[in-house]
């Protein structure tokens, strides 16, 4: 073999092996640490997210689901400034009651947007509900679900999302705005495919790798109901005592004032 | 020298140099700090996530929002305001987002000069009275208009009424509610103009009946506004009687066979009420009248608040707990209607009365809410600068001591709230107990200004007046 040949050999062998690293390279699983703070009714969600570098500076957007128990609530109001603010992209009903205790609430999910970068930091601030009063425990423990993560790349990148990244390979989701959730995407037979659907409905559930501090979980105090029939009865009694003492004790002075008011207006009369 | 004459001297140093500005100065200053107010807030909803702007304005704004796209403002969740509202707030959208700011904060400058020129008449009327009371004593009671060079510099209508007024203006509390975009301004300015209009017309008698009929289209449009001016109906009622109610008999007369006068008050409120009310249910319908009144009536909130009943409440919210019976909740409700009745009844059938009246109804209303948190104390502290005059019977002393035991209450009420809120400590005992604490509080102040109420602490000097 000539000096040439082996050059060619080479530089063909050196491209060949390049190549076959580019395919081999496995995408990692996101990593998403997910802390809460540690005490009060009103506390943040605090994610910090990590993103494989493939998926960083392409066209691809990432959602992430946070699923909250009925016990939790968000104020759509404060979600509306820290949006205004751009702190914050998410979606969430349009409508959540803030003043329902527990036992009567509905849970929900409140979707984060973004677009995937090499680390990231997202604030959700949430909200305890009150529990109803128990004869049997004086405090409610509330556990929050882990977030799940779904990205939806254009097609040209859709390769990035790898298989042994996509949690459910065979299944695409629509993401469902109005509602905050994601449908798993069922195509009928027959039905045209438009751009937009195609756009909405290509969301791949990705495997995350969830990181905790400490476990999302909260203790909500809890009155005794028990307590309600002397509790009754000592608003009764001091609402009773209150205003008849207040009666007693200013009826001198006003029949006074009356008096002399009386007196007024009947001199008054006289002169007219 | 003692400490406390120090601090009184200080006082009526401050309460001169107060007296020696012009009334129209003082507005000049009001409208600056308002307007500082207003940038204010624009500067810091811009920078910052915890907004300084109230949540019912952007729920308002919201509404205005709607009715602009041909929609109805209860399209809006938790709209639950007279459709009025959005309808003011429309230029939000249109012209600029403080736009409403700005109207309230006006209201808020129209009821110093309500304040201003209501003690002024007041004033004025009352010296009038005591005098031609006094010179009846001396047999000489037919001299009425008399100057009022007989009366010392501090107890000038116009030094009273301008006093009054700046209590209002300096209050930061009101200025602070009105430039966040509370519209309660809006609807205690309508509850003072009704009170103006009925204390005016009994100086003005040949347009007498024509003011309290307005007064009355007042009454109605406040309570389309906000429900609870409908408790202060009976009080302007009596204070329009002819003769003094001692009896239930005579009480009974008084209902049943209303004057001139009272007819035209009862058919003011209910043109205005109704008309109002009609009109906006014929534009929004059912939703209307569920949103804006019934809502009040069924509303549930067991979170904590400053009020007596939140205990009560709360624990009434476990599903063991069975609905208490209406009796029951006749006994919670009944002293409040008790205190109400008496307030009117004693101080609600003379118009030299009538400002204190409405003003201790409105405690004992807020008092008594099964809900009380700090924006309804606007209710009664709109009213408090019209019967400043009355309390001189309380000391300096006396009346910072009330002042401090009303916000020592608040305060002792916070820290356990906070506890909970922040902490999530189990204080919800503690939070029923100071708000039992509060209630209590609110109670003796309520009883120290009804037992040293006054309303003829005039300084007449005899030698000018004879």
């Amino acid at each position: 073999m000539s000096m040439k040949n082996f050059k060619c050999l080479l530089f063909f062998s050196v491209l060949a092996i390049m190549g076959g690293i580019r395919n081999c390279y496995v995408v990692e699983s996101p990593i998403v640490q997910v802390e809460m703070d540690k005490a009060g009714m009103h506390r943040t969600l605090t994610y910090r997210l990590r993103f494989d570098y493939p998926l960083v500076g392409k066209d691809c957007e990432y959602v992430l689901l946070q699923a909250l128990p009925a016990s939790v609530y968000i104020s759509t109001d404060e979600l509306d400034d820290l949006q205004r603010l751009k702190r914050l992209s998410a979606v969430y009903p349009k409508f959540v009651n803030i003043e329902v205790a527990t036992e009567r609430a509905q849970p929900f999910s409140v979707l984060l947007r973004g677009t995937p970068k090499i680390t990231e930091a997202l604030g959700l601030p949430v909200h305890f509900r009150y529990h109803a009063p128990s004869d049997k425990r004086s405090a409610a423990t509330v556990a929050i679900p882990l977030p799940e993560l779904y990205l939806n790349c254009p097609t040209a990148d859709s390769e990035l999302v790898e298989n042994e990244l996509v949690a459910r390979p065979d299944k695409l989701y629509c993401l469902n705005a109005p509602e905050s959730r994601f449908d798993e995407n069922v195509v009928k037979e027959g039905q045209p495919t438009t751009m937009a659907h195609l756009e909405r409905c290509n969301w791949r559930r990705v495997h995350v790798e969830c990181q905790l501090k400490t476990p999302l979980r909260a203790e909500i105090p809890v009155g005794q109901a028990n307590a309600y029939g002397p509790v009754l009865c000592g608003t009764i009694l001091l609402g009773w005592s209150l205003a008849l003492w207040t009666i007693i004790r200013s009826m001198a002075n006003t029949r006074r004032i009356n008096q002399r008011l009386n007196e007024q207006r009947l001199l008054q009369q006289k002169v007219k | 020298m003692s400490q406390s004459k120090i601090t009184t001297v200080g006082w009526q140093r401050l309460g001169g140099r107060i007296l020696q500005t012009s009334f129209k100065t003082h507005m000049l200053i009001s409208a600056l700090l308002r307007l500082a107010l207003i940038c204010y807030g624009q500067l810091h909803d811009s920078q910052s996530a915890v907004p300084y702007t109230d949540i019912d304005y952007k729920v308002v704004t919201d509404g205005a929002r709607q009715v602009l796209a041909g929609g109805t403002p209860f399209a809006r969740h938790t709209y639950r305001y007279s459709p009025i509202m959005a309808y003011l707030q429309t230029l939000n959208i249109l012209l600029h987002p403080a736009w409403g700011k700005l109207l309230y904060a006006t209201f808020d400058l129209l009821i110093a000069t309500l304040i201003y020129r209501l003690v002024h008449m007041e004033i004025k009327s009352q010296y009038q009275k005591t005098v031609q009371h006094l010179l009846s004593k001396f047999n000489r009671p037919r001299e009425s208009n008399q100057s009022l060079d007989a009366l010392d510099a501090r107890s000038h209508p116009e030094n009273l009424a301008r006093a009054s007024a700046c209590f209002w203006l300096y209050n930061p509390l009101t200025a602070v509610i009105s430039t966040r975009g509370s519209g309660d301004c809006f609807s205690s300015f309508f509850v003072i103009l009704t009170i103006y209009l009925l204390l005016k017309s009994e100086h003005d008698e040949v347009r007498s009946h024509w003011l309290i009929f307005g007064a009355g289209l007042a009454h109605g449009l406040v309570i389309h506004l906000r429900l609870y001016p409908l408790l202060f109906s009976l009080a302007y009622y009596l204070s329009l009687s002819t003769r003094l109610t001692q009896t239930p008999l005579d009480f009974l007369c008084q209902i049943l066979r209303p004057n001139k006068q009272q007819w035209c008050l009862v058919i003011g409120t209910l043109v205005s009420l109704v008309a109002f009310t009609w009109t906006f249910y014929s534009m929004y319908g059912w939703e209307y009248i569920y949103e804006a009144y019934l809502y009040h009536f069924v509303r549930k909130d067991p979170r904590h608040n400053f009020s007596l009943q939140f205990l009560l409440q709360y624990l009434g919210s476990a599903t063991s707990v069975p609905e208490p019976s209406v009796m029951l909740k006749l006994l919670v409700l009944a002293p409040q209607f008790l205190l109400i009745l008496y307030l009117s009844l004693s101080f609600g059938q003379f118009r030299q009365t009538l400002p204190f009246c409405i003003f201790a109804v409105a405690f004992v209303i807020v008092t008594y809410n099964s809900v009380v948190t700090s924006q309804y104390f606007i209710w009664y502290l709109a009213l408090l600068p019209l019967c400043l005059n009355n309390f001189k019977l309380l000391s300096w002393r006396r009346c910072f001591t009330l002042l401090f035991l009303w916000l020592l209450a608040q305060a002792l009420w916070l820290l356990p709230a906070y506890l909970l809120e922040f902490r999530t400590w189990n204080t919800f005992y503690w939070i029923g107990l100071q708000g039992a604490v509060f209630f209590a509080t609110n109670g003796y102040i309520l009883e120290q200004l009804l037992s040293h109420y006054g309303f003829t602490q005039f300084k007449i000097s005899y030698r000018k007046l004879l």
